[in-house]
Protein backbone atom coordinates (compact mmCIF):
# COMPACT_ATOMS: atom_id res chain seq x y z
CA UNK A 1 0.00 0.00 0.00
CA UNK A 2 1.38 3.39 -1.10
CA UNK A 3 1.26 6.41 0.96
CA UNK A 4 -1.64 8.13 -0.79
CA UNK A 5 -3.53 5.23 -0.51
CA UNK A 6 -2.67 5.39 3.29
CA UNK A 7 -3.76 8.66 3.37
CA UNK A 8 -6.65 8.22 1.66
CA UNK A 9 -8.09 5.97 3.65
CA UNK A 10 -7.53 7.33 7.03
CA UNK A 11 -9.06 10.67 5.59
CA UNK A 12 -12.18 8.10 4.92
CA UNK A 13 -11.91 6.71 8.45
CA UNK A 14 -11.42 10.46 9.99
CA UNK A 15 -14.57 11.47 8.00
CA UNK A 16 -16.54 8.21 9.08
CA UNK A 17 -15.72 8.80 12.57
CA UNK A 18 -16.54 12.75 12.31
CA UNK A 19 -20.29 11.59 10.79
CA UNK A 20 -21.67 10.49 14.35
CA UNK A 21 -19.66 13.86 16.05
CA UNK A 22 -17.71 11.31 18.17
CA UNK A 23 -13.92 10.97 18.20
CA UNK A 24 -13.66 8.36 19.99
CA UNK A 25 -11.09 5.75 18.69
CA UNK A 26 -12.06 2.87 21.09
CA UNK A 27 -12.96 -0.52 18.95
CA UNK A 28 -16.35 -1.57 18.94
CA UNK A 29 -18.06 -4.18 21.35
CA UNK A 30 -17.61 -7.09 20.99
CA UNK A 31 -19.88 -7.93 24.43
CA UNK A 32 -22.87 -6.63 26.06
CA UNK A 33 -22.49 -7.20 30.04
CA UNK A 34 -24.36 -5.92 33.08
CA UNK A 35 -23.23 -2.36 34.05
CA UNK A 36 -21.91 -2.84 37.72
CA UNK A 37 -21.60 -0.19 40.41
CA UNK A 38 -17.78 0.02 42.24
CA UNK A 39 -16.89 -3.54 43.40
CA UNK A 40 -15.36 -6.90 43.14
CA UNK A 41 -18.14 -9.93 42.89
CA UNK A 42 -17.73 -13.11 41.85
CA UNK A 43 -20.21 -15.59 40.75
CA UNK A 44 -21.99 -17.71 37.44
CA UNK A 45 -21.56 -15.78 34.07
CA UNK A 46 -23.86 -17.03 31.41
CA UNK A 47 -23.44 -16.43 27.55
CA UNK A 48 -19.68 -17.02 27.40
CA UNK A 49 -17.93 -20.23 26.75
CA UNK A 50 -16.26 -20.90 30.22
CA UNK A 51 -19.22 -19.33 33.43
CA UNK A 52 -16.70 -18.94 36.74
CA UNK A 53 -16.66 -14.95 36.99
CA UNK A 54 -14.80 -12.57 39.25
CA UNK A 55 -15.64 -8.99 37.96
CA UNK A 56 -13.87 -6.15 39.36
CA UNK A 57 -15.49 -2.56 39.08
CA UNK A 58 -14.30 0.79 39.26
CA UNK A 59 -15.98 4.35 40.43
CA UNK A 60 -16.86 4.95 37.52
CA UNK A 61 -18.11 2.12 36.13
CA UNK A 62 -15.54 0.75 34.00
CA UNK A 63 -13.72 -3.01 34.56
CA UNK A 64 -12.63 -6.25 33.83
CA UNK A 65 -14.82 -9.61 34.17
CA UNK A 66 -12.57 -12.52 34.13
CA UNK A 67 -14.14 -15.89 32.95
CA UNK A 68 -12.48 -19.30 33.86
CA UNK A 69 -13.89 -23.03 33.23
CA UNK A 70 -14.60 -23.38 36.96
CA UNK A 71 -13.51 -20.43 39.30
CA UNK A 72 -10.42 -21.85 40.29
CA UNK A 73 -8.79 -22.27 36.99
CA UNK A 74 -6.87 -19.49 35.75
CA UNK A 75 -9.05 -16.85 33.51
CA UNK A 76 -9.38 -18.34 29.93
CA UNK A 77 -11.31 -15.07 28.53
CA UNK A 78 -11.57 -11.60 30.07
CA UNK A 79 -14.38 -9.13 28.99
CA UNK A 80 -12.88 -5.13 29.34
CA UNK A 81 -15.91 -3.42 30.38
CA UNK A 82 -16.90 0.18 30.45
CA UNK A 83 -20.58 0.83 31.46
CA UNK A 84 -22.71 -1.87 29.80
CA UNK A 85 -19.99 -2.50 26.90
CA UNK A 86 -17.98 -5.01 26.75
CA UNK A 87 -14.14 -5.75 24.80
CA UNK A 88 -14.12 -9.73 24.95
CA UNK A 89 -10.76 -11.05 24.50
CA UNK A 90 -10.30 -13.37 23.15
CA UNK A 91 -12.82 -12.20 20.32
CA UNK A 92 -15.43 -14.87 19.88
CA UNK A 93 -15.91 -16.50 16.54
CA UNK A 94 -19.70 -16.44 16.94
CA UNK A 95 -19.50 -12.33 17.44
CA UNK A 96 -21.07 -10.49 20.13
CA UNK A 97 -21.36 -11.80 23.41
CA UNK A 98 -23.95 -11.35 26.04
CA UNK A 99 -23.68 -11.83 29.10
CA UNK A 100 -25.79 -12.23 32.04
CA UNK A 101 -24.91 -13.09 35.91
CA UNK A 102 -25.97 -15.48 38.12
CA UNK A 103 -25.69 -15.74 42.23
CA UNK A 104 -23.34 -13.00 42.33
CA UNK A 105 -21.73 -12.16 45.93
CA UNK A 106 -18.57 -9.76 46.86
CA UNK A 107 -15.65 -10.63 47.00
CA UNK A 108 -13.13 -10.00 49.78
CA UNK A 109 -9.95 -9.22 48.35
CA UNK A 110 -7.10 -8.83 50.57
CA UNK A 111 -6.01 -4.99 50.90
CA UNK A 112 -2.99 -4.21 48.20
CA UNK A 113 -1.25 -1.34 48.82
CA UNK A 114 2.48 -0.33 47.94
CA UNK A 115 3.78 -1.46 51.12
CA UNK A 116 2.38 -4.35 51.15
CA UNK A 117 2.86 -5.70 47.88
CA UNK A 118 6.64 -4.64 46.94
CA UNK A 119 9.07 -7.44 47.43
CA UNK A 120 10.45 -10.58 45.60
CA UNK A 121 7.90 -12.70 43.67
CA UNK A 122 8.25 -15.74 41.52
CA UNK A 123 5.99 -17.23 39.10
CA UNK A 124 4.94 -20.01 36.22
CA UNK A 125 4.68 -17.44 33.19
CA UNK A 126 3.80 -20.38 29.81
CA UNK A 127 5.00 -22.77 32.25
CA UNK A 128 8.89 -20.87 32.39
CA UNK A 129 9.82 -19.75 35.95
CA UNK A 130 9.89 -16.22 35.93
CA UNK A 131 11.87 -14.01 39.05
CA UNK A 132 10.63 -10.47 39.49
CA UNK A 133 10.47 -7.66 41.74
CA UNK A 134 7.62 -5.54 42.62
CA UNK A 135 9.18 -1.74 44.13
CA UNK A 136 6.94 0.56 46.28
CA UNK A 137 6.29 3.22 43.59
CA UNK A 138 4.82 0.19 41.45
CA UNK A 139 7.55 -0.37 39.10
CA UNK A 140 7.94 -4.30 37.82
CA UNK A 141 11.60 -5.10 37.41
CA UNK A 142 12.38 -8.62 35.93
CA UNK A 143 15.46 -10.70 37.88
CA UNK A 144 17.69 -13.17 36.79
CA UNK A 145 15.61 -15.64 35.45
CA UNK A 146 15.27 -16.83 31.57
CA UNK A 147 11.37 -15.43 31.17
CA UNK A 148 11.13 -11.74 31.99
CA UNK A 149 8.29 -10.09 33.32
CA UNK A 150 8.39 -6.16 33.61
CA UNK A 151 6.46 -2.97 34.00
CA UNK A 152 3.72 -1.27 36.43
CA UNK A 153 1.07 -1.67 39.13
CA UNK A 154 -0.67 1.25 39.48
CA UNK A 155 -1.96 1.38 43.35
CA UNK A 156 -4.27 4.63 42.69
CA UNK A 157 -6.37 2.63 39.75
CA UNK A 158 -8.59 0.56 42.12
CA UNK A 159 -10.81 -1.28 40.98
CA UNK A 160 -13.00 -3.51 43.87
CA UNK A 161 -9.72 -4.09 45.54
CA UNK A 162 -8.21 -4.66 42.88
CA UNK A 163 -5.26 -2.64 41.05
CA UNK A 164 -4.61 -1.57 37.52
CA UNK A 165 -2.01 -3.58 35.66
CA UNK A 166 0.70 -3.45 33.10
CA UNK A 167 2.85 -6.17 32.21
CA UNK A 168 5.28 -7.50 29.64
CA UNK A 169 6.39 -11.15 29.16
CA UNK A 170 9.58 -11.80 27.31
CA UNK A 171 11.46 -14.74 26.86
CA UNK A 172 8.54 -16.58 28.69
CA UNK A 173 7.66 -18.82 25.33
CA UNK A 174 5.68 -17.63 21.82
CA UNK A 175 2.27 -18.08 23.24
CA UNK A 176 2.35 -15.74 25.90
CA UNK A 177 4.96 -12.56 24.98
CA UNK A 178 3.93 -9.37 24.73
CA UNK A 179 2.42 -6.38 26.76
CA UNK A 180 -0.99 -7.18 28.69
CA UNK A 181 -2.79 -4.56 30.25
CA UNK A 182 -5.28 -5.59 33.59
CA UNK A 183 -5.21 -6.04 37.16
CA UNK A 184 -3.15 -7.14 40.63
CA UNK A 185 -5.46 -8.80 43.22
CA UNK A 186 -4.45 -10.29 46.50
CA UNK A 187 -7.08 -12.85 47.63
CA UNK A 188 -7.62 -16.25 50.05
CA UNK A 189 -8.68 -17.98 47.15
CA UNK A 190 -5.26 -17.73 45.41
CA UNK A 191 -3.31 -18.70 48.52
CA UNK A 192 -0.36 -19.76 49.13
CA UNK A 193 0.08 -17.16 46.30
CA UNK A 194 0.48 -14.23 47.14
CA UNK A 195 -0.38 -11.63 44.18
CA UNK A 196 -2.58 -12.96 40.66
CA UNK A 197 -1.73 -10.50 37.82
CA UNK A 198 -4.16 -10.88 34.69
CA UNK A 199 -4.22 -9.17 32.01
CA UNK A 200 -4.84 -9.05 27.88
CA UNK A 201 -3.03 -8.08 24.93
CA UNK A 202 -6.28 -7.99 22.92
CA UNK A 203 -5.87 -10.84 21.29
CA UNK A 204 -4.84 -13.52 24.48
CA UNK A 205 -5.55 -13.59 28.02
CA UNK A 206 -2.14 -13.86 30.63
CA UNK A 207 -3.53 -15.08 34.49
CA UNK A 208 0.01 -15.41 36.82
CA UNK A 209 -0.07 -16.43 40.47
CA UNK A 210 2.89 -14.77 41.68
CA UNK A 211 4.56 -16.78 44.78
CA UNK A 212 6.79 -14.83 47.90
CA UNK B 1 -32.68 -38.25 33.83
CA UNK B 2 -36.53 -38.66 34.58
CA UNK B 3 -38.19 -41.93 34.44
CA UNK B 4 -39.55 -41.17 31.23
CA UNK B 5 -39.88 -45.17 30.74
CA UNK B 6 -41.80 -46.05 33.98
CA UNK B 7 -43.85 -42.51 33.05
CA UNK B 8 -44.59 -43.32 29.86
CA UNK B 9 -45.57 -46.86 30.58
CA UNK B 10 -47.63 -45.69 33.71
CA UNK B 11 -49.26 -43.30 30.89
CA UNK B 12 -50.03 -46.14 28.10
CA UNK B 13 -51.66 -48.46 31.15
CA UNK B 14 -53.88 -45.23 32.31
CA UNK B 15 -55.01 -44.53 28.44
CA UNK B 16 -55.99 -48.29 28.17
CA UNK B 17 -58.42 -47.90 30.56
CA UNK B 18 -57.05 -51.10 32.24
CA UNK B 19 -56.85 -49.88 35.79
CA UNK B 20 -56.04 -46.20 36.88
CA UNK B 21 -52.41 -45.92 37.78
CA UNK B 22 -51.65 -42.24 38.94
CA UNK B 23 -48.96 -41.22 36.55
CA UNK B 24 -45.41 -40.31 37.76
CA UNK B 25 -44.91 -36.34 37.25
CA UNK B 26 -42.69 -35.51 34.84
CA UNK B 27 -40.09 -34.70 37.64
CA UNK B 28 -39.96 -38.23 38.97
CA UNK B 29 -36.55 -39.45 39.37
CA UNK B 30 -35.00 -42.94 40.01
CA UNK B 31 -33.02 -42.09 42.90
CA UNK B 32 -30.54 -45.10 44.55
CA UNK B 33 -30.17 -44.64 48.53
CA UNK B 34 -27.27 -45.56 50.22
CA UNK B 35 -25.64 -45.71 53.65
CA UNK B 36 -23.27 -46.58 56.28
CA UNK B 37 -25.30 -47.49 59.04
CA UNK B 38 -27.04 -50.23 57.47
CA UNK B 39 -30.51 -51.31 55.48
CA UNK B 40 -32.84 -51.08 58.98
CA UNK B 41 -31.51 -47.71 59.92
CA UNK B 42 -34.48 -45.22 60.75
CA UNK B 43 -32.95 -42.21 58.45
CA UNK B 44 -32.69 -44.52 55.46
CA UNK B 45 -36.19 -45.73 55.51
CA UNK B 46 -37.90 -42.51 56.11
CA UNK B 47 -36.25 -41.13 53.40
CA UNK B 48 -37.48 -43.41 51.06
CA UNK B 49 -41.04 -43.35 52.31
CA UNK B 50 -40.91 -39.96 51.72
CA UNK B 51 -38.89 -39.81 48.24
CA UNK B 52 -41.75 -42.62 46.91
CA UNK B 53 -44.34 -40.22 48.31
CA UNK B 54 -43.17 -37.42 46.60
CA UNK B 55 -43.33 -39.33 42.89
CA UNK B 56 -40.08 -40.85 43.15
CA UNK B 57 -38.64 -44.04 42.19
CA UNK B 58 -36.78 -45.18 44.98
CA UNK B 59 -34.56 -48.46 45.92
CA UNK B 60 -31.99 -48.64 48.47
CA UNK B 61 -28.79 -50.55 48.53
CA UNK B 62 -26.96 -50.88 51.68
CA UNK B 63 -25.09 -52.95 54.13
CA UNK B 64 -26.07 -55.53 56.11
CA UNK B 65 -24.21 -54.51 59.49
CA UNK B 66 -23.49 -50.81 60.83
CA UNK B 67 -20.41 -50.08 58.87
CA UNK B 68 -19.87 -46.87 59.91
CA UNK B 69 -16.22 -45.24 60.11
CA UNK B 70 -15.15 -48.28 56.93
CA UNK B 71 -14.51 -44.45 54.89
CA UNK B 72 -13.74 -46.13 51.39
CA UNK B 73 -12.31 -49.49 51.81
CA UNK B 74 -13.12 -52.40 49.20
CA UNK B 75 -12.33 -56.07 49.81
CA UNK B 76 -11.18 -56.27 46.54
CA UNK B 77 -11.46 -60.24 44.95
CA UNK B 78 -13.45 -61.03 48.23
CA UNK B 79 -16.49 -62.85 47.65
CA UNK B 80 -19.50 -61.82 49.80
CA UNK B 81 -19.93 -64.00 52.06
CA UNK B 82 -22.85 -65.41 53.95
CA UNK B 83 -24.69 -63.47 57.37
CA UNK B 84 -23.80 -64.43 60.38
CA UNK B 85 -27.21 -63.60 61.85
CA UNK B 86 -25.66 -60.90 63.99
CA UNK B 87 -25.18 -58.17 61.75
CA UNK B 88 -27.33 -55.26 62.74
CA UNK B 89 -30.20 -55.47 59.83
CA UNK B 90 -29.62 -59.29 60.37
CA UNK B 91 -30.97 -59.17 64.00
CA UNK B 92 -33.68 -56.69 62.87
CA UNK B 93 -34.77 -58.71 60.03
CA UNK B 94 -34.25 -62.10 61.33
CA UNK B 95 -32.35 -63.19 58.86
CA UNK B 96 -30.76 -66.12 59.91
CA UNK B 97 -26.40 -67.02 59.82
CA UNK B 98 -26.13 -68.47 56.36
CA UNK B 99 -28.58 -66.24 54.72
CA UNK B 100 -27.08 -64.79 51.48
CA UNK B 101 -24.69 -62.19 51.79
CA UNK B 102 -26.69 -60.56 49.14
CA UNK B 103 -30.31 -60.18 49.51
CA UNK B 104 -33.37 -58.30 49.68
CA UNK B 105 -35.78 -57.55 53.18
CA UNK B 106 -38.82 -59.74 52.87
CA UNK B 107 -40.84 -56.74 53.68
CA UNK B 108 -39.77 -54.57 50.96
CA UNK B 109 -38.42 -55.73 47.67
CA UNK B 110 -36.97 -52.26 46.62
CA UNK B 111 -34.89 -52.54 49.63
CA UNK B 112 -31.72 -54.74 49.26
CA UNK B 113 -28.47 -55.48 51.51
CA UNK B 114 -24.98 -56.42 50.65
CA UNK B 115 -22.50 -57.93 53.47
CA UNK B 116 -20.07 -55.91 52.61
CA UNK B 117 -18.71 -52.28 53.10
CA UNK B 118 -20.99 -49.22 52.41
CA UNK B 119 -19.28 -48.63 48.90
CA UNK B 120 -19.39 -52.29 48.01
CA UNK B 121 -22.97 -52.21 48.99
CA UNK B 122 -23.75 -48.23 46.71
CA UNK B 123 -21.68 -50.23 44.00
CA UNK B 124 -23.93 -53.24 43.46
CA UNK B 125 -26.67 -50.51 44.04
CA UNK B 126 -25.11 -48.70 40.52
CA UNK B 127 -24.09 -51.40 38.59
CA UNK B 128 -26.75 -54.48 39.29
CA UNK B 129 -29.56 -53.08 41.30
CA UNK B 130 -30.57 -49.90 38.85
CA UNK B 131 -29.59 -51.84 35.92
CA UNK B 132 -32.24 -54.67 37.23
CA UNK B 133 -35.04 -52.12 38.42
CA UNK B 134 -34.75 -49.07 35.72
CA UNK B 135 -32.74 -50.60 33.24
CA UNK B 136 -30.00 -47.98 33.80
CA UNK B 137 -27.97 -45.75 36.31
CA UNK B 138 -30.19 -44.19 38.91
CA UNK B 139 -30.74 -40.56 38.19
CA UNK B 140 -29.77 -39.14 41.76
CA UNK B 141 -27.81 -41.54 44.26
CA UNK B 142 -28.41 -40.39 48.09
CA UNK B 143 -26.22 -41.75 50.76
CA UNK B 144 -27.20 -41.28 53.96
CA UNK B 145 -28.73 -39.79 55.94
CA UNK B 146 -26.16 -40.71 58.48
CA UNK B 147 -26.51 -41.16 62.03
CA UNK B 148 -24.09 -38.59 62.93
CA UNK B 149 -22.78 -35.09 60.98
CA UNK B 150 -19.88 -35.66 58.54
CA UNK B 151 -18.00 -32.70 58.56
CA UNK B 152 -14.21 -31.80 57.89
CA UNK B 153 -11.56 -33.79 57.89
CA UNK B 154 -13.84 -36.90 59.48
CA UNK B 155 -15.43 -36.85 55.92
CA UNK B 156 -11.84 -39.00 54.49
CA UNK B 157 -12.92 -42.47 57.22
CA UNK B 158 -17.06 -41.50 56.76
CA UNK B 159 -18.99 -44.64 54.77
CA UNK B 160 -21.64 -41.71 53.64
CA UNK B 161 -19.43 -39.66 52.46
CA UNK B 162 -16.70 -42.01 50.79
CA UNK B 163 -20.04 -43.26 48.55
CA UNK B 164 -20.59 -39.78 47.26
CA UNK B 165 -17.07 -39.67 46.11
CA UNK B 166 -17.40 -43.14 44.09
CA UNK B 167 -20.87 -42.18 43.24
CA UNK B 168 -19.43 -38.57 41.77
CA UNK B 169 -16.31 -40.35 40.00
CA UNK B 170 -18.80 -42.38 38.01
CA UNK B 171 -20.60 -39.15 36.85
CA UNK B 172 -23.86 -39.47 39.01
CA UNK B 173 -25.84 -36.73 40.32
CA UNK B 174 -24.99 -37.44 44.31
CA UNK B 175 -25.33 -36.25 47.25
CA UNK B 176 -23.98 -37.32 51.28
CA UNK B 177 -26.88 -36.70 54.05
CA UNK B 178 -25.54 -36.75 57.69
CA UNK B 179 -27.76 -35.74 60.80
CA UNK B 180 -26.30 -34.85 63.76
CA UNK B 181 -28.00 -37.25 65.94
CA UNK B 182 -26.01 -40.39 66.38
CA UNK B 183 -28.24 -41.89 68.44
CA UNK B 184 -29.22 -45.73 66.14
CA UNK B 185 -33.00 -45.68 65.50
CA UNK B 186 -33.90 -49.13 63.90
CA UNK B 187 -36.61 -48.61 61.05
CA UNK B 188 -40.74 -49.66 61.76
CA UNK B 189 -43.19 -48.77 60.43
CA UNK B 190 -45.06 -47.76 63.43
CA UNK B 191 -42.27 -44.76 63.85
CA UNK B 192 -44.40 -42.12 64.36
CA UNK B 193 -44.65 -39.00 61.28
CA UNK B 194 -43.32 -36.98 64.00
CA UNK B 195 -40.19 -38.89 64.30
CA UNK B 196 -36.49 -36.82 63.35
CA UNK B 197 -35.97 -39.25 61.14
CA UNK B 198 -39.24 -37.93 58.80
CA UNK B 199 -37.77 -34.24 59.75
CA UNK B 200 -34.83 -34.70 57.71
CA UNK B 201 -35.97 -36.75 55.02
CA UNK B 202 -38.35 -34.04 54.69
CA UNK B 203 -35.27 -31.54 54.52
CA UNK B 204 -33.51 -33.38 51.64
CA UNK B 205 -36.65 -34.09 49.65
CA UNK B 206 -36.93 -30.36 49.84
CA UNK B 207 -33.13 -30.26 48.32
CA UNK B 208 -33.96 -32.73 45.53
CA UNK B 209 -37.69 -30.52 44.71
CA UNK B 210 -35.12 -27.48 44.49
CA UNK B 211 -32.36 -29.32 42.24
CA UNK B 212 -35.30 -31.08 39.79
CA UNK B 213 -37.06 -27.33 39.43
CA UNK B 214 -33.50 -26.38 38.93
CA UNK B 215 -32.39 -28.31 36.35
CA UNK B 216 -32.75 -26.16 33.42
CA UNK B 217 -30.30 -23.53 35.10
CA UNK B 218 -25.80 -23.77 35.22
CA UNK B 219 -25.53 -26.37 32.53
CA UNK B 220 -28.92 -28.36 32.09
CA UNK B 221 -28.20 -31.13 34.43
CA UNK B 222 -29.63 -32.02 37.76
CA UNK B 223 -26.13 -31.58 39.07
CA UNK B 224 -22.76 -30.01 37.02
CA UNK B 225 -21.05 -33.02 36.17
CA UNK B 226 -18.11 -33.99 38.94
CA UNK B 227 -19.46 -32.44 41.58
CA UNK B 228 -22.01 -33.53 44.44
CA UNK B 229 -23.12 -32.04 47.82
CA UNK B 230 -22.32 -32.82 51.32
CA UNK B 231 -25.52 -32.01 53.12
CA UNK B 232 -25.33 -31.59 56.62
CA UNK B 233 -28.06 -31.42 59.26
CA UNK B 234 -27.44 -29.72 62.38
CA UNK B 235 -29.36 -30.40 65.99
CA UNK B 236 -32.60 -28.94 66.21
CA UNK B 237 -35.74 -29.09 68.29
CA UNK B 238 -38.72 -30.88 67.16
CA UNK B 239 -40.68 -30.25 64.94
CA UNK B 240 -37.88 -27.14 63.99
CA UNK B 241 -36.40 -29.13 60.82
CA UNK B 242 -38.74 -28.14 58.12
CA UNK B 243 -38.16 -23.94 58.74
CA UNK B 244 -34.26 -24.81 58.87
CA UNK B 245 -32.39 -22.33 56.16
CA UNK B 246 -29.64 -23.85 54.34
CA UNK B 247 -26.15 -22.39 53.78
CA UNK B 248 -23.34 -23.20 51.48
CA UNK B 249 -20.22 -23.64 53.41
CA UNK B 250 -16.90 -25.39 52.64
CA UNK B 251 -16.03 -28.83 53.46
CA UNK B 252 -12.94 -27.30 55.58
CA UNK B 253 -11.21 -29.30 58.01
CA UNK B 254 -12.85 -28.69 61.05
CA UNK B 255 -14.27 -31.71 62.63
CA UNK B 256 -15.40 -33.07 65.82
CA UNK B 257 -14.22 -35.83 65.15
CA UNK B 258 -10.71 -36.52 64.33
CA UNK B 259 -9.34 -40.12 64.11
CA UNK B 260 -6.13 -40.49 66.43
CA UNK B 261 -4.26 -43.47 67.62
CA UNK B 262 -3.83 -43.73 71.47
CA UNK B 263 -1.41 -46.01 73.05
CA UNK B 264 -4.06 -46.31 76.06
CA UNK B 265 -7.52 -45.88 74.79
CA UNK B 266 -8.34 -45.19 78.26
CA UNK B 267 -7.09 -41.71 77.86
CA UNK B 268 -9.58 -41.02 75.19
CA UNK B 269 -12.75 -39.36 76.71
CA UNK B 270 -15.03 -40.58 74.03
CA UNK B 271 -13.63 -44.08 73.85
CA UNK B 272 -13.87 -44.05 78.14
CA UNK B 273 -17.64 -42.75 77.31
CA UNK B 274 -18.48 -45.35 74.64
CA UNK B 275 -17.70 -48.45 77.39
CA UNK B 276 -13.93 -48.70 76.15
CA UNK B 277 -12.06 -47.77 78.95
CA UNK B 278 -9.23 -50.47 78.68
CA UNK B 279 -5.60 -49.78 78.52
CA UNK B 280 -4.85 -51.18 75.26
CA UNK B 281 -3.92 -48.72 72.00
CA UNK B 282 -5.98 -47.95 69.80
CA UNK B 283 -8.15 -45.68 67.69
CA UNK B 284 -10.35 -43.24 69.21
CA UNK B 285 -11.90 -39.76 67.93
CA UNK B 286 -10.85 -36.47 69.58
CA UNK B 287 -12.13 -32.75 68.69
CA UNK B 288 -9.54 -30.24 66.69
CA UNK B 289 -7.31 -28.68 69.19
CA UNK B 290 -7.58 -31.99 71.43
CA UNK B 291 -3.59 -32.07 72.78
CA UNK B 292 -3.17 -35.89 72.68
CA UNK B 293 -1.42 -37.62 75.78
CA UNK B 294 1.55 -37.86 73.91
CA UNK B 295 1.72 -34.26 73.07
CA UNK B 296 0.54 -33.98 69.49
CA UNK B 297 -2.32 -31.15 68.97
CA UNK B 298 -4.91 -31.99 66.47
CA UNK B 299 -5.29 -29.37 63.96
CA UNK B 300 -8.02 -26.86 64.04
CA UNK B 301 -10.32 -25.16 61.92
CA UNK B 302 -11.34 -22.27 63.05
CA UNK B 303 -12.94 -20.76 59.43
CA UNK B 304 -16.52 -19.13 59.73
CA UNK B 305 -17.46 -21.04 56.46
CA UNK B 306 -16.10 -24.57 57.31
CA UNK B 307 -19.31 -26.94 57.32
CA UNK B 308 -18.06 -28.29 61.03
CA UNK B 309 -18.14 -24.78 62.26
CA UNK B 310 -21.57 -23.62 60.61
CA UNK B 311 -23.13 -27.20 62.44
CA UNK B 312 -21.84 -25.68 65.48
CA UNK B 313 -23.85 -22.89 65.76
CA UNK B 314 -26.91 -24.72 65.16
CA UNK B 315 -28.22 -22.52 62.42
CA UNK B 316 -28.21 -24.28 59.28
CA UNK B 317 -28.44 -27.34 56.85
CA UNK B 318 -25.33 -26.93 55.59
CA UNK B 319 -24.34 -27.99 51.71
CA UNK B 320 -20.84 -28.06 50.90
CA UNK B 321 -20.08 -28.79 46.75
CA UNK B 322 -17.82 -31.61 46.40
CA UNK B 323 -15.32 -33.06 43.60
CA UNK B 324 -15.04 -36.64 43.17
CA UNK B 325 -11.04 -36.28 42.51
CA UNK B 326 -8.33 -34.58 45.36
CA UNK B 327 -7.21 -32.34 42.86
CA UNK B 328 -4.98 -29.59 44.30
CA UNK B 329 -6.12 -25.83 43.59
CA UNK B 330 -4.54 -23.81 41.10
CA UNK B 331 -2.74 -22.09 43.63
CA UNK B 332 -0.88 -25.07 45.00
CA UNK B 333 -0.30 -27.17 41.69
CA UNK B 334 1.93 -24.20 40.58
CA UNK B 335 3.76 -23.74 43.97
CA UNK B 336 4.57 -27.07 43.59
CA UNK B 337 5.81 -26.80 40.04
CA UNK B 338 7.75 -23.87 40.85
CA UNK B 339 9.19 -25.92 43.44
CA UNK B 340 9.81 -29.17 41.15
CA UNK B 341 10.89 -27.05 38.23
CA UNK B 342 13.90 -28.97 36.13
CA UNK B 343 12.88 -32.12 37.34
CA UNK B 344 9.17 -32.26 36.01
CA UNK B 345 7.12 -30.25 33.50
Amino acid sequence: MNYLMKAAMLAVAAGLAGCNGSTNTDPAPTSSVPALGEGALQGYANGDTVSGASIYTNKDGKGFVLLSADGDGAATVMHVVDGSKGRRVPVSANGMVTLTYDRTQAMALNALTSANAAGSYQALVGGKPALFTVAADGAISAGGSDCKLSGKVDFSATYGGAVALTLTASGCGGSVEGSYKGLVLASADTAPATLQLVGENGTAVLDVLAYR
Amino acid sequence: MPSFRFNSAARAIAVCGVFALPAAPASALNILLCNDDGITAANLRALKTKLAAAGHSVAVAAPIDNQSGRGGYIAFLTPVGGLTGKERGALALGLAAGAPGVGVDAGDADVSYVNGTPVAACLYGVDVLARKKWGGVPDLVISGPNEGNNTGAINASSGTFNNLVYMINRGLPAMAVSDAATTQVTWSTALPASHRAYEVAGIVVKLVDTLVANKAKAGGLLMPDGVGLNVNVPDFSAGAGAALPYRFTRIGKASSYLPAFYEKLSDSPLAVASGVNFPVPGISLAAGGTVLPSGVALPKDTAATSEDNVIATKTAVTISPVEGVPQARRAFEDAMKIKLNGIAQ
